[in-house]
């Protein structure tokens, strides 16, 4: 892309849906009040020549905010404490994007915690220490990412101890789709969390057979090409990204409707400042950077495999992207953010730094400075984990077998 | 609670994540901790678990254990009391509910309260409604809603609730989600008059709205199946809003875009070259997409 076309794009005014005048409600109000804090955000950091080098990845600061969080949350965090492993992986994967290794210390300390977080009875794990919570397939996921990524022989060990097997059967339903903990809810959420740590862990074949869960996730593509948390559901980003990663590790991603797909996960991309929004007529998030944007490498590979695509071909605008992320989605202390004027926290942080690393591996990034991507690593796109430390542990439980 | 010691959180001896727990929520997790350590079923224990989740709705233990509170608590009462029990519990979760909207455990609750009562959906829709009024693109909400019309019934009202939704906010995508809902399980999708009266339908909203993503997604996601050129209409739309200048921009490119997959559609060569020299046009008319353009282009 080059700079003409940039700055054409980043015009203030520039033409979207909401500006048109058509059927006013409060879905153009809120979205044209977005475009313009988003605007305001680009002028204030990019003009007056709306330079993009004038901004920058802030790597300092969000190793600080999240070297911080590691330790010590405010009372605001206290809604999230039936989620302690997720906060684990959210801040202990952000470090690693920006290749910020952990001292041995600080991963004995996360390992020690994790460990506190198992269900001896029923295995997984749950969302603080046992007792006084039940094992949940999603800070199970967590946990076990945290580990992959600290990747060390403890981290391992205690992926091995936390009978996945066992429990992964419990919460497989007869339909094939995944309840998220005993008594809870059915979404897509399960079976990817399930099939993901069975991957990671090396129980799929003792976890299966996992036929019925592929073709209860492939009933859950709308109309509209996305996929919903259930049958019947609105297409939604999360659940997207979590059916379309479960399919591809079940070898299943090339049942589901492809060009409504990708139709639709293009137009999820806002003109305005470059970053997804979750669902049509919804507005802009940075989680969904990876929510959206790590569907990319997923169905681009599915059509390169196909020849319908070329190699290292791209479907999606990865500069535009890394436009949102860095100028409208960074807070200047360190950490990231939904969209200008919200505040930061360590979710945001992670599937914002997660959608940055996606942008960056694009073969091509025309007009985007080396900076913004530069040391920034490389992540396995299915795991949403480092890609080395997914090698490393697949390799692990496959030499452990 | 004087007979129960409190079982303060261990997080060993390098706590990590460690939260700032506001005044309370510990003093109140201990004591919670220690009863699902018990397993005690009663009044005093539910009475707890309210407290849990007063500090924390996300506390999805807390949740269960109220259920298999009240399991144990009604396993040998008359079925009236059983039933007085589960409708005050769903008064309890009404109440939670309502200040926390976007929390899966809420709304699982309360579809463990309703499927234990067994009563119509009348009165849970308009609880639904009530809630959409305030959040009309909740997602629990509406996932929510369409468990009852599965289980409950009561499908008759829904399309005018929907119709309804949509002419407050044309951008309601959750609705357009739940008319194409209500259609597959009312009506016969692979009939050409209802896909011709959904297409009219969808034709209404683009033209007060051309660049209104929703009514074309809607209407694509009807057509689709039966394929473009059984439903001349659509074709009609949109060389009617490419030839005219009601549409704009988004507009435009909408039509473009859906004119591109019915001239692809056939296989004839002067519409497919058409469809690409559309290809060409939206590389720049939408140019954010111009990826993807240049790839729908080599796959005409």
């Amino acid at each position: 892309m080059s700079d003409a076309d940039y700055q054409r794009r980043w015009q203030p005014g520039v033409e979207t849906d909401a500006r048109d005048g058509g059927a006013p409600s409060d879905t153009t109000e809120e979205q044209i009040a977005t475009e313009e804090a988003c605007q305001r955000c680009i002028d204030e950091i990019c003009d007056p020549e709306l330079r993009r080098e004038a901004a920058s990845l802030l790597t300092r600061e969000h190793r600080t905010y999240c070297a911080s969080g590691l330790w010590r949350l405010s009372a605001g965090y206290a809604s999230l404490d039936a989620s302690r492993p997720w906060l684990c992986y959210w801040i202990v994967h952000s470090l690693s994007i920006l290749g910020t290794r952990i001292d041995a210390a600080a991963a004995d300390a996360v390992i020690n915690f994790i460990g506190r977080c198992r269900d001896p009875d029923c295995g997984g794990f749950c969302g603080g220490p046992y007792p006084g919570q039940m094992a949940h397939l999603a800070p199970t996921y967590a946990a076990v990412n945290t580990l992959v990524t600290i990747g060390t022989p403890a981290a391992f060990e205690l992926i091995k101890g936390a009978k996945l097997g066992s429990f992964l059967r419990a919460m497989r339903r007869e339909d094939g789709a995944f309840t998220m903990h005993h008594d809870g809810e059915v979404d897509v959420r399960g079976a990817y969390c399930a099939i993901a740590v069975a991957t990671l862990s090396g129980e799929v074949e003792a976890t299966g057979p996992w036929e019925d869960t592929a073709n209860w996730i492939l009933g859950c593509q709308t109309y509209e090409g996305g996929v919903g948390a259930t049958p019947g559901e609105e297409a939604h980003g999360g659940y997207t990204f979590c059916g379309l990663a479960a399919l591809s590790l079940l070898g299943a991603a090339h049942r589901l409707r492809l060009p409504p797909l990708v139709r639709w996960l293009v137009g999820r991309q806002m003109a305005h400042a470059g970053g997804f929004q979750g669902r049509t007529n919804k507005l802009v998030d940075s989680c969904y950077s990876f929510w959206q944007g790590g569907a990319f490498p997923l169905v681009q590979s599915l059509l390169q495999s196909r020849g319908e695509l070329a190699p290292g071909g791209a479907i999606y605008n990865a500069p535009a992207l890394l436009d949102y992320l860095i100028v409208c989605a960074q807070v200047a202390q360190g950490g990231l953010r939904d969209k200008p004027g919200k505040g930061r926290d360590y979710y945001h942080t992670c599937y914002a730094l997660s959608g940055l690393a996606v942008a960056a591996s694009a073969s091509e990034l025309p007009g985007v400075p080396e900076g913004w991507v530069n040391g920034v690593r490389l992540i396995n796109p299915i795991f949403n984990v480092v890609n080395d430390k997914v090698e490393a542990a697949l390799e692990h439980f496959r030499a452990a077998e | 609670f004087s007979d129960l010691e409190p079982l303060p959180q261990d997080d060993g001896p390098v706590p990590v994540v460690r939260i700032a727990y506001p005044d309370g929520f510990e003093e109140v997790m201990s004591y919670f901790r220690r009863v699902v350590v018990t397993g005690e079923c009663s009044q005093r224990t539910l009475q707890l678990s309210a407290e849990v989740i007063a500090h924390n709705a996300a506390n999805y233990t807390a949740w269960q254990y109220r259920r298999r509170c009240l399991e144990a608590m009604h396993s040998g009462s008359s079925n009236a009391a059983r039933e007085q029990a589960w409708r005050e519990e769903l008064a309890f979760c009404t109440a939670r509910g309502r200040e926390n909207l976007k929390n899966y455990q809420v709304w699982f609750h309360r579809r463990s309260c309703l499927a234990r009562l067994g009563s119509g959906p009348e009165a849970e829709l308009e609880f639904v409604a009530e809630i959409l009024r305030d959040d009309s693109k909740n997602y629990h909400a509406w996932g929510h809603r369409q468990w009852v019309l599965s289980s409950c019934g009561g499908w008759e009202g829904e399309a005018a609730f929907v119709e309804g939704l949509l002419e407050e906010d044309a951008r309601n995508n959750s609705a357009w989600n739940q008319r194409y809902f209500l259609l597959q399980h009312t009506a016969d999708l692979s009939s050409l008059s209802v896909a011709e009266g959904e297409v009219d339908f969808a034709a209404r909203f683009i033209a007060a709205a051309p660049g209104n993503p929703s009514p074309w997604n809607y209407l694509r996601g009807v057509v689709e199946p039966l394929g473009y050129s059984a439903v001349p209409r659509v074709r009609l739309l949109c060389e009617g809003l490419l030839a005219g200048d009601a549409a704009s921009g988004a507009g435009r490119v909408a039509a473009m875009s859906l004119l591109v997959d019915v001239l692809d559609e056939g296989g004839d060569p002067a519409e497919q070259e058409r469809a690409r020299s559309l290809c060409d046009s939206l590389e720049d008319l939408d140019s954010l997409r111009e990826a993807y353009w240049q790839w729908r282009r080599s796959r005409v």
